[in-house]
């Protein structure tokens, strides 16, 4: 029997790793793209078993060093960030057979380079998942940033070199400016960083400077995505598409998500974020987002960027949840996390799998192209339709709670600006479909066939539908953090 | 050149105060002697030129590892393994104490403690 403990190194050590074997194998390429395969595979199962644990009444934790007298390099596996971990570990395996069908159809440079850096950001969001207090939260975030860059500016041309600029000046430049400044406080006032079940801040900080300390939070935190912060995910988008499926629709921007939740649920604490009333800034500003991005996203003609307006706005209906802060709202966010996570990883799987089958990339050129590539138009409704919130697919769970939390904390314009929202969402994501089903036909457009990019995208749309069904095991975990 | 290109970029990081690196180190024992003095505008001081570090810094790290195709001079590198030694013995050092930092704050702390004491 493997004690908890080493299914964190088990988890932990494959992503960490795999980049060295990587190296090794760079001339064998079969060996060396299999590795991170394997990798994600050895990770996932010690998640699995990690979660199980975790669900059992257990508590993973696992101590390195101290960094400081106070403060440890340890991990310490909450509810939330089980959530988190098996998201990443486990869409790790699909977009790992993914991106040996996508780098080799479209036979990029540096692959090597490029298995590596994927390899150590997954690293990164592992870590951030289970750190087991703020700073380590965000040495890993930092990380992550720093591994993402080199996947961002990929290409290498004047373009993507710029775009990775705009990338790292807002993330790196607002988490220098705003958020290590903002865990500083907490530290100096509290005199701990550790995260606690109902939060640290309670008796011992100010509740008059609880809206600016959490407005430094959630604009420190780039990830997030929250206007005018959000420049930088379509910017990002000049990366290969494995990596804007991975990274930035799951791995990074969650990351965002999650440490806000993280600050919201184990540093300020549900009912101090309700008795300070420092939410209410940020419900406004996560709405405005949210309504804002949907709107830029209908007059966008480039599919990714559409995309990444999507997931601007689905990443605030996360901040909302949180900024509630009840328990149906709370729901909402973390089983957000998940089924928008799978569901947007399923749109990019297709439209990665659309640009190495057609090059296609405009949607105004989609038009009929649904009968030759059915299975990927196919996913990508599914995955669509989830986004939307239509049952029985995952994402109607989250759009429901988040629903039923703001009806219980009686925002009535909130709940309309949420309805007008699933409007848009609807359109610009229901467009692309119609479009490839229903126009006529573009008999100019040449498809070739690459099955290592469609299937991916199958697998998660069956996940999408799967996770309807099998809610449970996931409100029980939201359970736990609201107890 | 890549172990110097590494190494330049390991201390680059280090001075930009990034976590892992010595530099995040001193730089978070700095900002929190900033809120316990609760001096404001040094604390904005700070903070903003992290940020236009970063500017400059980053010029270099672009420089170094993205290719120039309108650069058409070719630099004759001269290899000479010696001079190696320093940059990687620092910059392995900047990143081990900046993970396992405990023993080096620990000794500063003496020393710190050591000066106030005689100037009393």
């Amino acid at each position: 029997m493997i004690s908890s403990t080493n299914f964190i190194y088990l988890a932990l050590l494959p992503p960490l790793l795999a980049p060295i074997f990587i190296f090794i194998f760079k001339n064998n390429q079969n060996l060396r793209d299999s590795v991170g395969l394997i990798g994600s595979l050895i990770s996932f199962y010690a998640t699995i078993n990690i979660t199980n644990d975790l669900m059992n009444g257990g508590s993973p934790t696992l101590y390195l060093f101290n960094i400081f007298s106070d403060l440890s390099l340890s991990f310490k596996v909450t509810p939330l960030g089980a959530v988190f971990g098996l998201l990443c570990s486990g869409l790790w395996i699909l977009a790992a057979i993914y991106s040996i069908g996508y780098m080799r159809g479209n036979n990029e440079k540096n692959q090597t380079r490029f298995y590596i850096f994927y390899s150590l950001s997954i690293f990164g969001a592992l870590c951030v998942a289970w750190s087991s207090n703020l700073l380590v939260l965000f040495i890993f975030y930092e990380f992550l940033t720093f591994a993402t860059y080199p996947l961002v500016v990929h290409k290498e041309t004047d373009e993507s070199i710029k775009a990775s600029r705009l990338y790292l000046g807002i993330l790196v430049g607002s988490s220098l400016m705003l958020f290590l400044p903002a865990i500083i406080w907490v530290w100096y006032s509290v005199g701990t960083l550790n995260f606690a079940d109902g939060g640290i801040l309670n008796n011992t900080f100010d509740p008059v400077y609880a809206p600016i300390l959490l407005f430094l939070f959630v604009f420190g935190i780039g990830k997030a995505a929250l206007m005018p912060l959000h420049w930088w995910l379509p910017a990002a988008m000049v990366a290969p598409t494995p990596v804007s499926a991975l990274l930035h629709a799951v791995a990074v921007v969650k990351a965002g998500v999650f440490s806000i939740l993280m600050v919201i649920c184990y540093i300020f604490g549900p009912e101090f974020m309700n008795t300070s009333g420092s939410g209410k800034f940020l419900i406004w500003a996560s709405t405005i987002t949210l309504f804002l991005s949907s709107v830029i996203a209908i007059r966008k003609n480039d599919i990714k960027a559409r995309l990444a307006y999507s997931t601007v706005s689905q990443l605030s209906y996360i901040i909302l949840g949180g900024a509630i802060a009840t328990n149906y709202s709370l729901i909402a966010s973390v089983s957000n996390i998940m089924m928008h996570g799978v569901g947007k990883i399923t749109l990019f799987f297709c439209a990665g799998a659309i640009y190495v089958s057609t090059k296609i990339t405009k949607i105004t050129d989609l038009n009929g192209i649904g009968h030759k590539m059915p299975l990927t138009f196919i996913a990508f409704s599914i995955g669509a339709l989830s986004i939307i919130g239509i049952p029985p697919l995952g994402g109607s769970w989250s759009k429901f709670y988040l629903l039923l939390g703001a009806a219980q904390s009686e925002l009535t314009i909130i709940i309309i600006i949420l309805a007008i929202s699933t409007l848009l969402n609807t359109y610009y994501l229901l467009d692309p479909v119609f479009r490839a089903f229903f126009m006529d036909k573009n008999e100019s457009v040449k498809t070739v066939n690459h099955p290592l990019t469609v299937y991916p995208a199958l697998c998660s749309a069956f996940l999408v539908i799967l996770l309807f069904f099998y809610i449970d095991p996931l409100l029980q975990l939201v359970n736990l953090i609201i107890y | 050149m890549p172990v110097t290109s590494i190494s330049l970029t390991v201390v680059i990081l280090s001075l930009l105060g990034i976590p892992l690196t010595i530099g995040f180190i001193s730089k978070v024992y700095l900002l929190k002697a900033v809120f316990s003095h609760g001096n404001w505008p040094i604390l904005f001081i700070i903070v903003l030129t992290s940020f236009l570090a970063l500017g400059y810094a980053w010029q270099m790290i672009e420089n170094i590892w993205m290719k120039q195709s309108d650069d058409n001079t070719t630099l004759t590198i001269k290899d000479d393994p010696k001079i190696y030694i320093p940059l990687v013995v620092l910059a392995v050092f900047n990143i081990i104490f900046g993970i396992y930092a405990y023993p080096i704050v620990n000794s500063a702390f003496n020393a710190s403690a050591a000066i106030f004491w005689k100037a009393l």
